[in-house]
């Protein structure tokens, strides 16, 4: 045992693993400790501990599905987010909660009062402040070991390449048609996977996107490509931006991890009014 | 020849009785295009539609074959 790890050990508590084995975990005290003591940031200070096998407790309950490599694989990770709105709210509160080790966050955007009934971000005091202001704050709030990187600016394709460097995964939680297909293009030339999700109603898709896949260009790239869809009659509604946010979540997860079956060439579209999920090849 | 239609989302509405999921048989005229079907089907041109056929995207100009699956899907980009 290094000597690191013998510290860790000191500020530590020893318990029973989710398959009954011993395991070693650490609190929040322990780290900031530890950071404190070996100068490093808190996120490196996780990934210290994670290599040393000792397991951050706020990690405790993603153990069981991730193990070790699948928590240093998300700590070690960047993941660029375009739109913290109704889906990128939800989905920087879930990777921040995963332990994704840094987010680039996008969005031009302020909050407004129609913003309230579903966006996770959007609180009374915060209406009239650019979102990404507060999904940094967020982030903090949740887990201060995240670093985030925030632009607050609405981009176009060549702005995404540039700023989303360094990103291992790229998410769609964008609003109109046309800046998804620059998003798709963006992933491409970054050599990226691109998870996709969109809602109207009570109705959302999710997929992922390759970058060799045809994805949403061949879906939407025909001559007729509306700005929006069904979403400007249907409204978004509170839970349908959370479903759609959870599965992209877990998408993002998957790929960072390695582990399960990407919706790659697979649609998902799911009709919360029916309660039917359909997942189509394409 | 016969097809199987089946509609998503708010394109249900031109045949509302049907279950969750399902598909149903229409008789088109032979070598007829997805634009043709979704006219027959009473679907006012202006609906903006992502038309699929056995899974893949095609165009509304695409001539359909005995036996396709023709899936229609409204354009979704809320976020």
């Amino acid at each position: 045992m290094t000597g690191i790890g013998a510290r860790l050990r000191t500020l530590a508590k020893e318990t029973v693993g989710p398959g009954g084995e011993s395991l070693w975990v650490i609190s929040l005290d322990g780290l900031q400790k530890v950071a404190e003591e070996m100068k490093l940031s808190r996120r490196e200070a996780e990934i210290v501990a994670l290599q040393e096998r000792v397991l951050p407790m706020r990690y405790l309950r993603n153990f069981g599905t991730i193990g070790w490599d699948g928590q240093l694989a998300l700590l070690q990770s960047t993941v660029g987010i375009v739109g913290a709105g109704g889906l990128g709210g939800w989905i920087i509160e879930g990777l921040a909660r995963m332990g994704v080790g840094r987010l680039i966050i996008i969005d031009g955007d302020v909050f407004e009062e129609n913003n309230l009934n579903r966006q996770a971000l959007c609180v009374e005091h915060g209406l009239g402040q650019p979102k990404v202001l507060l999904a940094q704050q967020r982030v903090a709030e949740v887990n201060a070991a995240v670093e985030v990187v925030a632009h607050q600016l609405r981009v176009d394709e060549a702005q995404m390449v540039q700023l989303l460097q360094g990103a291992q995964v790229v998410v769609d939680a964008l609003d109109a048609l046309p800046t998804r297909l620059a998003l798709q293009r963006a992933a491409r030339k970054l050599s990226v996977p691109m998870v996709h999700g969109a809602i109207a109603g009570y109705v959302g898709q999710v997929m992922t996107i390759f970058p060799d896949d045809p994805g949403l260009l061949e879906l939407y790239g025909g001559s007729r490509v509306p700005e929006r869809g069904i979403e400007v009659q249907w409204g978004n509604p509170a839970a349908t931006p959370m479903m759609i946010a959870a599965w992209e979540i877990q998408e993002v997860v998957k790929l960072l991890t390695g582990r399960g079956k990407p919706l790659r060439r697979r649609l998902l579209f799911m009709d919360s009014e029916l309660g039917h999920v359909d997942v189509l090849e394409v | 020849m016969r097809i199987t239609v089946k509609l998503y989302a708010t394109l249900r509405r031109f045949k509302p009785d049907l279950p969750p999921g399902a598909g149903f048989s229409v008789d088109v005229p032979l070598d007829a295009t997805v634009s043709q079907v979704v006219e027959q089907l009473g679907i006012p041109d202006g609906v903006a539609l992502v038309p699929m056929v056995n899974n893949e995207v095609k165009g509304l100009d695409h001539v359909l074959a005995e036996g396709d699956t023709l899936s229609l899907f409204p354009p979704v980009a809320g976020g």
